[in-house]
């Protein structure tokens, strides 16, 4: 016996082998083709996209403030990578705290999101502090993912939050 | 991308920061806290063409995101350039 048999079709096939065996020998090969989730395809094969949130700009003292937001659409999966912070200023500062962060939705209660990386500048000079992150993070369907800034001091910062969102079908 | 004029919403605190109600977007340079707007930049699909304005497309973002998006206003989000 040749050809393709599904794997729900396996049980049936065994008991037809077993009562033609009664009778005759099946010589031949019986390929068994996997389905369900083996036979699904790897993420880089299922319309993969690249879209990234970025964040750049000179900002003067501000609260907490979300600068981009990316939502998992629904039937899709994501991947967040490539995270890079930084900032700098061109003047002597107070040292006061800027942070840049991205968090996601966790169960904290009041609508918190949690953090899951970040950058907290403290200088006092005029200096740079950066940070690249390229551990992956998966998000689900309707996943939401923030990008926030913070600036605490006296003085106007650059400040840098980006992060790179690999797309692709659920 | 399309760039757009949008909301402000929130205080700036840890509970309620400064955020646009949108599921998908980035900030362009600097949001205005007193007028409580900025400039956003959204993806493409989520953006229509009316009266030769760029416009939110609502119905594109409630069959996109589903769930929490699914009555989504778009009148409620943007504000005009």
């Amino acid at each position: 016996m040749c050809g393709r048999v599904h794997q729900e079709d396996e049980t049936k096939l065994k008991g037809t082998v077993t009562q033609a065996a009664k009778d005759r020998t099946i010589t031949g090969t019986v390929t068994v083709t996997p389905s369900g989730d083996m036979a699904r395809k790897a993420p880089y094969d299922r319309n993969v996209e690249v879209k990234v949130s970025f964040y750049s700009a000179l900002v003067a003292a501000h609260g907490s403030t979300i600068r981009w937001t990316y939502t998992v659409p629904a039937n899709h999966t994501a991947i967040l990578t490539n995270i890079y912070f930084s900032a700098s200023t061109v003047i002597a500062t107070a040292g006061k705290r800027c942070v840049m962060d991205i968090r996601t939705e966790a169960v904290l209660g009041g609508g918190l999101f949690q953090k899951i990386c970040g950058l907290v500048h403290y200088s006092t000079t005029a200096y740079v502090t950066s940070n690249t992150w390229s551990t992956n993070v998966i998000g689900i369907a309707g996943a939401i993912f923030r990008g926030y800034t913070d600036n605490n001091d006296t003085v106007s910062h650059y400040m840098t939050n980006n992060g790179t969102f690999i797309e692709f079908d659920e | 991308m399309k760039r757009i004029k949008v909301k402000l919403v929130g205080k700036g605190t840890e509970e309620e920061p400064f955020t646009v109600n949108l599921p998908t977007w980035m900030m362009d340079g600097e949001a205005d806290y007193v007028k409580k707007e900025c400039f956003v930049f959204i993806n493409d699909d989520e953006t229509e063409k009316k009266n030769g304005k760029i416009k939110i497309n609502q119905q594109r973002i409630r069959t996109k995101y589903k769930k929490n998006w699914n009555k989504f206003k778009a009148s409620d989000v943007e504000l005009e350039e």
